[in-house]
């Protein structure tokens, strides 16, 4: 968490917030819990929890939801997002938080505050107690919303160039739906509660739930990151017995996550193909057996030990499948293209010649580039070798 | 061998005489409720937003170590019971004993088939639930202050605890003649978090009855559930990690005759002895991962160097510790081996080496010292048990932690399992039987040249 320069941009983006907020201020009465919720939105991004998609959310949503519950007046409640905002973008300068680009705390103000308006405009706070079952309908609704809203903007800066996709935008939505949800819901019942009830009642109900969700979101997650820590150190297996190419494994899985996600893969198929691309040359351990070198051995046999491997753990099947497909080439001269062959297979594959072709063979990255357009059509797909040119430009390798 | 049928006789008998004794309790108890509460059946605005949730928290309770989820359970029924209690004309006896009821089927159980496990619980549940209102009830009224609230639900979750606890372990002793000696070790962590996890669900109770519930309930329902799902889908990629990790190393190990099989044992033995030294959960959890994944380096040295016959060369033992640091550069960035990867990377670490690793890489010293006595390597023949525990407890203090070495052992006389050779207890006769076994047989020497045909 280092201290940043802040760009003119973002110090006149904090004074208009923070001066927005000020002509808000003679229309609301200041209390204690509103120098809270600012100090809550401050210090939210110290809580980063990540969604089973890897995207993190933090406690931003939970203190936004509070507020339209919490504050049911329009003034008090656009007043406190505004200096919300404001107050993370300062902590993120001074470097007390984790830093983020500007345009996300933008949008993130954005989405709270059209929940905001949705749930002060239908009046949910005044119609609970009183038709209860309205008001949490109206609630869900609002909710619904901001999620979309969220998910939207996260997926459109995830894929930018190729544009969102339905099937992305519907696989990506489940995965992060728990966790929005609970910090949403949380947010909403600290408010309410505190409305109706004592402050430290208010403090139990939605903390504890709260505490116990999020502890399993984290383990979930710790999980998560075990799991691919290890397949990244049994793939480089290989690599430190010297039977691979160093590094292979390792710029494959960039450059093929890279290329998957451009292409709009949904994220679980992102996953196979990053797990597959690191260990497509697992096989090569084989190789350290004397008699297998005595008697030769091709890369098609190499392909084969390296899935029957991966095969063995269950969970990673579909990575062993991409495996076993990827030095298929993308079509036989006289054939049709095999429609059976999967996107994955053919992304790992030209991942992996490109990064044989200048880490193996020595050519520059440009020369290597040349030699897959030549392939393409036959030897490598079309498609993925125009979208790894793009990867290539924007990571800086090479120029379109 | 008749003993043993004849045990298990008993125990059948006593296991269906349980079933009915705990059918007939909470008929009974379920009754009496009813007859005690008169007509004051909770409102079913109230009672089945409650019902519904904790009916499908017992049916998709799993068993991984979960302490969270029978808290939440607890928790539940506190809330249940509070707002019973402080609604007027509401009786938390009759709505506790009912909801328990509702609540005793489980998919486990269902899909392992214990049929009187339902029947069980639907007896021990009812008591419990019924116990716990009626303390609600004495203490509560309508419009009780919240404070008031706080001591009943202490009073209700203590009571619901011991009566939890009393119910094992009386039918464990009954049936099994055996007393749960595991049930009060983790005491100390399980009566805090029961009585915590009371009191919130006291404090959500009275919530829910002095806020709109309508609004409250879906709310409470979604956090709990994204929670609990999450819970069991950790659950699931944890096994499935678990099933990786073994998977590749069973691919990796295969190929190598002597050290086949070596990580899963040195992972059951260091499971079994962490057990014996009381760790649990996570901790017990990465040290069966370490030792898997402990002699990974090994699949990097070339095969003739680890299968070679006899004394290495300096030059070859070189490479052969080449692996140790190449392990370490391997696994040091998988963040929970961090502690163990000292271990791991070699067996030149000692107990008593200055620097101090935890107990966890003591464990995975001695177990893997146990496989290696105990099985066959290309030098030698296994030893015997005997020779093995000697040999471990003759270290102890020195190069193992004698903790680490006696937990080890009373782990494996506890289980009455035997490793190792029956008859060679010691080293010089292992030796000597692997050199015998490296002089060619008649067979062998058939395969490698078909002309000489006389050695038949």
């Amino acid at each position: 968490m280092n201290k940043t320069t802040p760009t003119p941009l973002d110090l006149l983006t904090v004074v208009a917030l923070a001066g927005g907020a000020l002509l808000l201020a003679s229309r609301t009465e200041a209390s204690m819990w509103m120098a809270l919720a600012v100090i809550g939105f401050a210090a939210s991004p110290l809580l980063p929890i990540s969604s089973a998609s890897e995207r993190v959310y933090d406690l931003y949503y939970v203190v936004a939801a509070t507020i339209p519950f919490l504050f049911p007046e329009p003034a008090p409640t656009i007043l406190l997002l505004l200096l919300g905002t404001a107050a993370i973008r300062v902590a993120r300068l001074l470097g007390l938080v984790p830093t983020a680009p500007l345009f996300v705390d933008i949008l993130r103000l954005l989405g709270a505050g059209v929940f905001a308006a949705l749930i002060l405009g239908v009046g949910v706070p005044s119609m609970i107690g009183a038709s209860g079952a309205a008001a949490i309908s109206a609630t869900g609704i609002a909710f619904f919303v901001w999620f979309a809203f969220e998910v939207f903007w996260r997926s459109s800066v995830e894929v930018r160039d190729t544009g969102v996709g339905l099937a992305y935008l519907v696989s990506t939505s489940l995965r992060d739906a728990p966790l929005f949800v609970a910090l949403g819901a949380a947010g909403a019942l600290f408010g309410v509660v505190m409305q109706y009830s004592q402050w430290w009642i208010a403090v139990v109900v939605a903390a504890v739930p709260f505490s116990m969700t999020i502890t399993s979101f984290r383990r979930h997650g710790s999980v998560r990151r075990t799991y691919s820590q290890t397949i990244l150190a049994l793939a480089r297996i290989p690599e430190v017995a010297g039977l691979g190419l160093a590094g292979h494994s390792e710029r494959t899985a960039e450059l093929a996550v890279a290329v998957a996600k451009d292409l709009g893969l949904a994220p679980h198929r992102v996953l196979d193909v990053h797990y597959a691309a690191l260990m497509h040359d697992i096989g090569r351990i084989t190789l350290t057996e004397p008699s297998i070198v005595e008697r030769g051995y091709t890369d098609a046999d190499i392909d084969r030990w390296s899935s029957e491997i991966i095969a063995e753990a269950r969970y990673l099947s579909a990575a062993a499948d991409i495996v076993s497909m990827h030095n298929q080439p993308f079509r036989r001269p006289g054939e049709e293209a095999d429609p059976h062959l999967p996107l994955e297979a053919k992304i790992v594959r030209v991942s992996s010649h490109f990064d044989r072709a200048v880490f193996g063979e020595g050519l520059r990255p440009l020369e290597a580039l040349e030699r897959l357009h030549q392939g393409a059509a036959y030897d490598f797909d079309p498609r993925v070798v125009k979208s790894l040119r793009l990867v290539l430009a924007r990571m800086g390798v090479t120029t379109v | 061998m008749k003993n043993r049928s004849l045990q298990h006789g008993r125990q059948a008998l006593r296991q269906r005489r349980a079933t009915v004794f705990f059918a007939l309790l909470g008929a009974g108890v379920l009754a009496w409720s009813w007859q005690f509460a008169g007509s004051t059946f909770p409102d079913p605005g109230i009672f089945w937003p409650l019902a519904i949730p904790s009916f499908y928290l017992a049916f998709k309770s799993v068993a991984v170590a979960d302490r969270l989820s029978a808290s939440a359970t607890v928790m539940i029924y506190l809330s249940a019971g509070v707002a019973f209690a402080l609604t007027p004309g509401s009786s938390a006896t009759l709505g506790l004993a009912a909801l328990a009821a509702l609540t005793p089927l489980m998919q486990q159980d269902i899909q392992e088939r214990r049929i009187h496990q339902p029947i069980w619980n639907f007896g021990q549940l009812v008591v419990t639930g019924a116990a716990t209102g009626l303390v609600l009830d004495l203490a509560l009224d309508p419009g009780s202050a919240p404070f008031l609230v706080l001591g009943a639900a202490a009073a209700a979750a203590a009571v619901n605890f011991l009566l939890n606890i009393g119910q094992v372990y009386g039918a464990v002793r009954y049936i099994y003649s055996r007393s749960l000696t595991n049930l009060w070790s983790g005491a100390p962590v399980l009566v805090p978090a029961h009585l915590l996890m009371g009191l919130v669900g006291g404090v959500l109770g009275y919530a829910f009855v002095t806020v709109d519930r309508w609004f409250l309930l879906p709310l409470l329902i979604v956090l709990f559930l994204t929670g609990h799902q999450s819970f069991v889908s950790y659950g699931q990629l944890r096994d499935a990690y678990q099933a990786t990790l073994s998977g590749f190393v069973k691919a990796l190990e295969a190929k190598d005759f002597y050290t086949r099989g070596h990580s899963e044992r040195v992972a059951y033995f260091a499971t079994i002895t962490g057990e014996q030294l009381g760790l649990r959960g996570s901790r017990l959890e990465n040290v069966r991962f370490a030792a898997l994944l402990h002699d990974l380096g090994k699949t990097v040295v070339p095969k003739d160097l680890i299968q070679k016959k006899g004394r290495l060369t300096e030059e070859e033992w070189v490479i052969m510790r080449k692996h140790d640091s190449i392990l370490a550069d391997l696994l040091g960035p998988i963040d929970f081996l961090r502690p163990v990867v000292h271990a791991a990377e070699g067996h030149n670490l000692r107990f008593d080496d200055q620097e101090n690793h935890g107990i966890e890489a003591d464990i995975l010293a001695v177990a893997d010292a146990f496989d290696a006595i105990t099985s066959t390597r290309s030098y030698r023949v296994a030893l015997s048990q005997e020779y093995a525990f000697g040999e471990l407890r003759r270290n102890a203090g020195g190069q193992f932690n004698p903790r680490a070495v006696e937990g080890l052992i009373s782990a494996v006389l506890d289980r009455g399992e035997l490793y190792g050779s029956p008859d060679i207890h010691d080293e010089e006769t292992a030796r000597r039987l692997a050199e015998e076994k490296d002089e060619p047989r008649p067979g062998e020497q058939l395969d490698k040249s078909y002309s000489t045909e006389d050695s038949l």
